[in-house]
Protein backbone atom coordinates (compact mmCIF):
# COMPACT_ATOMS: atom_id res chain seq x y z
CA UNK A 1 0.00 0.00 0.00
CA UNK A 2 3.25 2.33 0.26
CA UNK A 3 2.93 4.63 -2.33
CA UNK A 4 3.90 8.44 -3.08
CA UNK A 5 0.57 9.89 -2.99
CA UNK A 6 -2.57 9.38 -1.57
CA UNK A 7 -5.59 10.09 -3.07
CA UNK A 8 -8.93 11.56 -1.13
CA UNK A 9 -10.33 8.10 -1.38
CA UNK A 10 -7.41 6.66 0.01
CA UNK A 11 -6.70 8.43 3.02
CA UNK A 12 -10.87 8.05 3.65
CA UNK A 13 -10.41 4.38 3.84
CA UNK A 14 -7.29 4.77 5.52
CA UNK A 15 -9.41 6.69 8.09
CA UNK A 16 -12.22 4.08 8.41
CA UNK A 17 -9.86 1.47 8.40
CA UNK A 18 -7.89 2.96 11.89
CA UNK A 19 -11.80 3.18 13.77
CA UNK A 20 -10.70 -0.67 13.86
CA UNK A 21 -7.59 -0.03 15.81
CA UNK A 22 -9.20 1.61 18.16
CA UNK A 23 -9.04 -0.43 21.53
CA UNK A 24 -12.28 -1.65 22.98
CA UNK A 25 -14.27 -0.63 26.26
CA UNK A 26 -12.71 -2.87 28.92
CA UNK A 27 -15.00 -4.88 30.46
CA UNK A 28 -14.43 -4.19 33.83
CA UNK A 29 -14.31 -0.55 33.39
CA UNK A 30 -17.58 -1.14 31.44
CA UNK A 31 -19.34 -3.21 33.64
CA UNK A 32 -18.56 -0.92 36.89
CA UNK A 33 -19.60 2.14 34.74
CA UNK A 34 -23.16 0.33 33.93
CA UNK A 35 -23.50 -0.70 38.06
CA UNK A 36 -23.11 3.14 38.78
CA UNK A 37 -25.27 4.30 36.19
CA UNK A 38 -28.14 1.80 37.35
CA UNK A 39 -27.72 2.95 40.80
CA UNK A 40 -27.90 6.56 39.85
CA UNK A 41 -31.39 5.57 37.69
CA UNK A 42 -32.48 3.81 40.63
CA UNK A 43 -31.96 6.75 43.14
CA UNK A 44 -33.32 9.44 40.66
CA UNK A 45 -36.53 6.81 40.13
CA UNK A 46 -37.10 6.99 44.35
CA UNK A 47 -35.95 10.59 44.43
CA UNK A 48 -38.97 10.95 41.77
CA UNK A 49 -41.25 8.93 43.67
CA UNK A 50 -40.41 10.50 47.36
CA UNK A 51 -41.23 13.90 45.22
CA UNK A 52 -44.67 13.14 43.91
CA UNK A 53 -45.71 11.02 47.40
CA UNK A 54 -44.51 14.54 49.01
CA UNK A 55 -46.74 16.77 47.08
CA UNK A 56 -49.54 14.46 47.77
CA UNK A 57 -48.81 14.89 51.49
CA UNK A 58 -48.98 18.72 50.77
CA UNK A 59 -51.99 18.65 49.41
CA UNK A 60 -53.78 16.43 51.99
CA UNK A 61 -51.95 18.77 54.53
CA UNK A 62 -53.47 22.16 53.01
CA UNK A 63 -56.61 20.26 52.74
CA UNK A 64 -56.83 19.39 56.60
CA UNK A 65 -54.83 22.60 57.95
CA UNK A 66 -57.73 23.68 59.48
CA UNK A 67 -56.12 24.22 63.25
CA UNK A 68 -53.08 26.31 61.94
CA UNK A 69 -55.57 28.05 59.36
CA UNK A 70 -57.80 28.76 62.78
CA UNK A 71 -54.72 30.02 65.03
CA UNK A 72 -53.88 31.99 61.56
CA UNK A 73 -56.82 33.95 62.22
CA UNK A 74 -56.92 34.07 65.59
CA UNK A 75 -53.27 35.90 65.48
CA UNK A 76 -54.37 38.00 63.43
CA UNK A 77 -57.71 39.22 65.01
CA UNK A 78 -55.72 40.06 68.29
CA UNK A 79 -53.09 42.18 65.80
CA UNK A 80 -56.39 44.17 64.47
CA UNK A 81 -56.97 44.32 67.92
CA UNK A 82 -54.43 45.39 69.10
CA UNK A 83 -53.64 48.15 66.41
CA UNK A 84 -57.03 49.76 66.63
CA UNK A 85 -56.01 50.27 70.42
CA UNK A 86 -52.96 51.76 69.88
CA UNK A 87 -54.65 54.01 67.12
CA UNK A 88 -57.13 55.08 69.28
CA UNK A 89 -54.96 55.79 72.18
CA UNK A 90 -52.82 57.63 69.82
CA UNK A 91 -55.81 59.62 68.29
CA UNK A 92 -56.41 60.70 72.30
CA UNK A 93 -52.87 61.68 72.64
CA UNK A 94 -52.71 64.11 69.30
CA UNK A 95 -56.42 65.63 70.42
CA UNK A 96 -55.04 66.52 74.12
CA UNK A 97 -51.83 67.41 72.93
CA UNK A 98 -52.75 69.75 70.52
CA UNK A 99 -55.44 71.18 72.93
CA UNK A 100 -52.61 71.95 75.28
CA UNK A 101 -50.76 74.04 72.35
CA UNK A 102 -54.20 75.91 71.04
CA UNK A 103 -55.41 76.21 74.78
CA UNK A 104 -55.44 80.11 74.32
CA UNK A 105 -57.14 80.00 71.05
CA UNK A 106 -59.87 77.68 73.05
CA UNK A 107 -60.62 79.97 75.94
CA UNK A 108 -60.79 82.95 73.47
CA UNK A 109 -63.06 81.33 71.63
CA UNK A 110 -65.10 80.16 74.39
CA UNK A 111 -64.94 83.28 75.67
CA UNK A 112 -65.99 85.22 72.21
CA UNK A 113 -68.85 83.24 72.50
CA UNK A 114 -69.97 83.61 75.81
CA UNK A 115 -69.81 79.80 77.03
CA UNK A 116 -67.52 81.18 79.71
CA UNK A 117 -68.21 84.52 81.16
CA UNK A 118 -64.61 85.85 82.14
CA UNK A 119 -64.80 89.69 82.75
CA UNK A 120 -62.10 91.63 81.19
CA UNK A 121 -60.43 93.15 84.18
CA UNK A 122 -57.24 95.71 84.20
CA UNK A 123 -54.10 93.95 85.43
CA UNK A 124 -54.72 92.89 88.53
CA UNK A 125 -51.59 93.78 90.93
CA UNK A 126 -51.33 90.76 93.52
CA UNK A 127 -51.83 92.67 97.19
CA UNK A 128 -48.78 92.88 98.95
CA UNK A 129 -48.51 91.13 102.06
CA UNK A 130 -46.95 92.03 105.22
CA UNK A 131 -43.40 89.81 105.53
CA UNK A 132 -41.67 89.65 108.78
CA UNK A 133 -41.26 92.66 110.76
CA UNK A 134 -42.50 95.47 108.25
CA UNK A 135 -45.36 97.52 108.73
CA UNK A 136 -48.18 96.45 107.26
CA UNK A 137 -49.36 99.09 104.61
CA UNK A 138 -52.73 99.56 103.00
CA UNK A 139 -52.35 99.15 99.26
CA UNK A 140 -54.81 101.64 97.89
CA UNK A 141 -56.32 101.03 94.28
CA UNK A 142 -56.66 97.82 94.26
CA UNK A 143 -58.97 96.77 91.79
CA UNK A 144 -61.80 95.11 92.60
CA UNK A 145 -62.09 91.56 92.21
CA UNK A 146 -65.45 89.21 92.35
CA UNK A 147 -68.02 90.43 89.74
CA UNK A 148 -68.99 94.10 89.54
CA UNK A 149 -69.91 95.74 93.00
CA UNK A 150 -70.84 99.01 94.17
CA UNK A 151 -69.49 100.96 96.82
CA UNK A 152 -66.04 102.43 96.81
CA UNK A 153 -64.36 101.20 99.56
CA UNK A 154 -60.83 101.44 99.19
CA UNK A 155 -60.09 98.36 100.94
CA UNK A 156 -60.53 95.62 98.58
CA UNK A 157 -62.95 92.72 99.28
CA UNK A 158 -61.22 90.04 99.69
CA UNK A 159 -63.85 87.26 100.07
CA UNK A 160 -63.06 84.49 102.42
CA UNK A 161 -59.95 86.20 103.49
CA UNK A 162 -58.18 86.84 106.48
CA UNK A 163 -60.38 89.37 108.59
CA UNK A 164 -62.49 89.23 105.44
CA UNK A 165 -64.25 92.70 105.62
CA UNK A 166 -61.61 94.38 107.16
CA UNK A 167 -58.47 96.08 105.56
CA UNK A 168 -55.35 94.55 106.71
CA UNK A 169 -53.48 96.74 109.21
CA UNK A 170 -56.86 97.82 110.50
CA UNK A 171 -56.99 97.15 114.03
CA UNK A 172 -60.57 96.47 115.10
CA UNK A 173 -59.88 94.72 118.53
CA UNK A 174 -61.49 91.60 117.15
CA UNK A 175 -59.31 88.55 116.71
CA UNK A 176 -59.63 87.65 112.93
CA UNK A 177 -61.44 85.42 112.06
CA UNK A 178 -60.67 81.38 110.62
CA UNK A 179 -58.42 81.82 107.38
CA UNK A 180 -60.69 81.12 104.67
CA UNK A 181 -63.85 81.06 107.11
CA UNK A 182 -66.86 82.64 105.01
CA UNK A 183 -68.39 85.77 106.05
CA UNK A 184 -72.07 85.36 107.10
CA UNK A 185 -72.57 88.69 105.97
CA UNK A 186 -71.66 87.19 102.17
CA UNK A 187 -73.25 83.50 102.00
CA UNK A 188 -71.59 82.66 98.65
CA UNK A 189 -68.58 84.40 99.30
CA UNK A 190 -66.35 81.07 98.61
CA UNK A 191 -68.10 80.40 95.75
CA UNK A 192 -67.30 84.14 94.17
CA UNK A 193 -63.75 83.14 95.37
CA UNK A 194 -63.75 79.72 93.32
CA UNK A 195 -64.85 81.76 90.78
CA UNK A 196 -62.69 84.43 90.73
CA UNK A 197 -59.95 82.02 90.87
CA UNK A 198 -61.15 80.66 87.53
CA UNK A 199 -61.04 84.22 86.37
CA UNK A 200 -57.79 84.69 87.46
CA UNK A 201 -56.53 81.90 86.01
CA UNK A 202 -58.19 82.55 82.70
CA UNK A 203 -56.55 85.98 82.41
CA UNK A 204 -53.31 84.71 83.23
CA UNK A 205 -53.59 82.55 80.21
CA UNK A 206 -54.16 85.26 78.18
CA UNK B 1 -31.98 -1.56 18.90
CA UNK B 2 -35.04 -2.27 17.51
CA UNK B 3 -37.51 0.63 18.19
CA UNK B 4 -35.68 3.17 19.25
CA UNK B 5 -38.37 5.82 19.53
CA UNK B 6 -40.36 3.13 22.35
CA UNK B 7 -36.86 2.73 24.09
CA UNK B 8 -36.68 6.55 24.11
CA UNK B 9 -40.09 6.58 25.45
CA UNK B 10 -39.49 3.94 28.10
CA UNK B 11 -36.44 5.14 29.13
CA UNK B 12 -38.64 9.02 29.76
CA UNK B 13 -40.66 7.01 32.32
CA UNK B 14 -37.24 6.07 33.84
CA UNK B 15 -37.48 2.87 33.03
CA UNK B 16 -34.19 0.80 33.87
CA UNK B 17 -34.76 -1.70 31.37
CA UNK B 18 -34.87 0.74 28.48
CA UNK B 19 -31.70 2.63 30.35
CA UNK B 20 -30.03 -0.07 30.74
CA UNK B 21 -30.30 -0.84 26.82
CA UNK B 22 -28.99 2.43 25.88
CA UNK B 23 -25.92 2.19 28.07
CA UNK B 24 -25.02 -1.51 26.08
CA UNK B 25 -26.08 0.17 23.12
CA UNK B 26 -24.06 3.15 23.06
CA UNK B 27 -21.83 3.03 26.20
CA UNK B 28 -18.61 1.19 23.84
CA UNK B 29 -18.84 3.83 20.78
CA UNK B 30 -18.40 6.24 23.02
CA UNK B 31 -15.54 4.95 24.45
CA UNK B 32 -13.94 4.64 21.64
CA UNK B 33 -15.10 8.04 20.51
CA UNK B 34 -13.47 9.83 23.04
CA UNK B 35 -10.71 7.50 22.58
CA UNK B 36 -10.30 8.85 18.94
CA UNK B 37 -11.11 12.55 20.05
CA UNK B 38 -7.12 12.09 22.10
CA UNK B 39 -9.13 11.32 25.63
CA UNK B 40 -6.86 8.83 27.36
CA UNK B 41 -9.25 5.22 28.64
CA UNK B 42 -9.33 6.37 32.45
CA UNK B 43 -10.88 9.81 30.77
CA UNK B 44 -12.68 8.10 28.39
CA UNK B 45 -14.94 6.22 30.98
CA UNK B 46 -15.13 8.69 33.05
CA UNK B 47 -16.68 10.57 29.93
CA UNK B 48 -19.14 7.76 29.54
CA UNK B 49 -20.50 8.04 33.08
CA UNK B 50 -20.98 11.93 32.58
CA UNK B 51 -23.01 11.69 28.94
CA UNK B 52 -25.50 8.89 30.84
CA UNK B 53 -25.87 11.16 34.21
CA UNK B 54 -25.97 13.77 31.85
CA UNK B 55 -28.99 12.15 29.87
CA UNK B 56 -30.84 11.17 32.65
CA UNK B 57 -30.92 14.65 33.91
CA UNK B 58 -32.36 15.63 30.66
CA UNK B 59 -34.86 13.19 31.18
CA UNK B 60 -35.47 14.23 34.94
CA UNK B 61 -35.98 17.58 33.48
CA UNK B 62 -38.42 16.57 30.49
CA UNK B 63 -35.60 17.37 27.82
CA UNK B 64 -34.02 14.26 26.64
CA UNK B 65 -34.16 13.10 23.07
CA UNK B 66 -36.98 12.57 21.08
CA UNK B 67 -35.45 10.99 18.28
CA UNK B 68 -31.76 10.00 16.62
CA UNK B 69 -30.60 8.95 20.27
CA UNK B 70 -27.05 8.18 18.86
CA UNK B 71 -26.51 11.69 17.65
CA UNK B 72 -28.08 13.17 21.13
CA UNK B 73 -25.45 10.98 22.80
CA UNK B 74 -22.20 12.08 20.72
CA UNK B 75 -23.37 15.70 21.02
CA UNK B 76 -22.86 15.05 24.83
CA UNK B 77 -19.76 13.62 24.38
CA UNK B 78 -18.41 16.01 22.17
CA UNK B 79 -18.81 18.71 23.91
CA UNK B 80 -17.46 16.88 27.55
CA UNK B 81 -14.50 16.33 25.54
CA UNK B 82 -14.27 19.69 23.86
CA UNK B 83 -14.65 20.82 27.71
CA UNK B 84 -11.84 18.77 28.85
CA UNK B 85 -9.50 19.72 26.00
CA UNK B 86 -9.78 23.60 27.14
CA UNK B 87 -9.29 22.53 30.73
CA UNK B 88 -6.29 20.58 29.82
CA UNK B 89 -5.40 22.91 27.58
CA UNK B 90 -4.05 25.49 30.13
CA UNK B 91 -1.68 22.33 32.05
CA UNK B 92 -0.57 20.71 29.35
CA UNK B 93 -0.89 20.40 25.69
CA UNK B 94 -3.70 17.88 23.82
CA UNK B 95 -2.42 13.99 23.34
CA UNK B 96 -4.29 13.06 20.80
CA UNK B 97 -4.32 9.29 19.83
CA UNK B 98 -2.67 8.05 22.81
CA UNK B 99 -3.62 4.66 22.59
CA UNK B 100 -1.89 4.45 18.90
CA UNK B 101 1.24 5.75 21.26
CA UNK B 102 0.75 3.05 23.79
CA UNK B 103 0.22 0.09 21.42
CA UNK B 104 3.75 1.24 19.84
CA UNK B 105 6.13 -0.16 22.32
CA UNK B 106 4.53 -2.87 22.53
CA UNK B 107 3.74 -3.98 19.25
CA UNK B 108 7.56 -5.55 17.66
CA UNK B 109 6.64 -6.82 14.47
CA UNK B 110 5.09 -3.20 12.78
CA UNK B 111 3.21 -4.07 9.45
CA UNK B 112 3.13 -1.26 7.02
CA UNK B 113 -0.52 -0.51 7.49
CA UNK B 114 0.56 -0.33 11.04
CA UNK B 115 2.66 2.28 10.42
CA UNK B 116 0.43 3.94 7.49
CA UNK B 117 -1.82 4.44 10.78
CA UNK B 118 0.67 5.60 13.18
CA UNK B 119 1.62 8.49 10.39
CA UNK B 120 -2.09 9.40 9.87
CA UNK B 121 -2.35 9.90 13.54
CA UNK B 122 0.15 12.00 13.93
CA UNK B 123 -1.26 13.59 10.88
CA UNK B 124 -4.28 14.44 12.49
CA UNK B 125 -2.31 15.04 15.91
CA UNK B 126 -0.29 17.85 14.31
CA UNK B 127 -1.58 19.03 10.99
CA UNK B 128 -5.47 19.18 11.84
CA UNK B 129 -7.12 22.13 13.19
CA UNK B 130 -9.49 20.50 16.44
CA UNK B 131 -12.59 21.64 14.22
CA UNK B 132 -11.00 19.77 11.16
CA UNK B 133 -10.15 16.76 13.25
CA UNK B 134 -13.75 16.33 15.06
CA UNK B 135 -15.34 16.87 11.83
CA UNK B 136 -13.33 13.82 10.24
CA UNK B 137 -13.71 11.48 13.08
CA UNK B 138 -17.41 12.15 13.12
CA UNK B 139 -17.51 12.20 9.35
CA UNK B 140 -15.33 8.70 8.52
CA UNK B 141 -14.80 7.24 11.94
CA UNK B 142 -18.18 7.21 13.50
CA UNK B 143 -19.76 7.34 10.11
CA UNK B 144 -22.14 10.50 10.97
CA UNK B 145 -23.93 12.29 8.38
CA UNK B 146 -23.22 15.46 7.54
CA UNK B 147 -26.59 16.68 9.06
CA UNK B 148 -25.41 15.35 12.03
CA UNK B 149 -22.10 15.78 12.29
CA UNK B 150 -23.58 19.23 12.04
CA UNK B 151 -25.64 18.86 14.70
CA UNK B 152 -23.41 18.19 16.53
CA UNK B 153 -20.51 20.00 16.67
CA UNK B 154 -22.63 23.09 16.32
CA UNK B 155 -22.02 24.45 12.91
CA UNK B 156 -23.50 24.72 9.83
CA UNK B 157 -23.37 21.77 7.04
CA UNK B 158 -21.30 24.10 4.39
CA UNK B 159 -19.24 24.96 7.59
CA UNK B 160 -18.67 21.10 7.94
CA UNK B 161 -18.00 20.14 4.25
CA UNK B 162 -15.34 22.96 4.18
CA UNK B 163 -13.72 21.58 7.42
CA UNK B 164 -14.19 18.30 6.16
CA UNK B 165 -12.32 18.91 2.91
CA UNK B 166 -9.51 21.21 4.17
CA UNK B 167 -8.72 18.35 6.67
CA UNK B 168 -8.56 15.47 4.39
CA UNK B 169 -6.49 17.40 1.79
CA UNK B 170 -4.13 18.24 4.88
CA UNK B 171 -4.29 14.72 5.40
CA UNK B 172 -3.07 13.99 2.08
CA UNK B 173 -0.97 15.66 1.44
CA UNK B 174 1.11 15.15 4.63
CA UNK B 175 1.05 11.50 3.92
CA UNK B 176 2.10 12.07 0.41
CA UNK B 177 5.01 14.01 1.91
CA UNK B 178 6.13 11.77 4.33
CA UNK B 179 5.75 8.83 1.80
CA UNK B 180 7.68 10.76 -0.41
CA UNK B 181 10.70 11.30 1.79
CA UNK B 182 11.09 8.22 3.10
CA UNK B 183 11.22 6.53 -0.37
CA UNK B 184 12.84 9.30 -1.45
Amino acid sequence: MAKNSFEHKDIIKLLSDLKEETPDYPTHMMSSRKAAFMQKVLDTKISGDDQSGGQKGRKAGSKGAGGSGAALKGGTYILGISLRRAIAIGVIILTLTAAYLMRDQIMEFLAENEIINVEETAATPIAPRSVGFETPTPTPNTPTLGGPQNGSSENPEIPGGPGAGEGPGQDSGEKPGAPGAPNNEEPGAAFRFLFCILQLRGLECR
Amino acid sequence: MQDETAVIAAAETLNQEALEAIFDEYAPALYKYALRLGVGSQEADQIVGDVFVRLLEKIVEGKGPRTNLRSYLFQIAYHLVVDQARERQRTAPLDVYDFMKEDKESVQAQTEERMLFEKLSEAMESELTEDQRDVIVLRFQEDFSLNETAEIVGKSVNAVKALQNRGVNKLRQCMSRENGGNHG
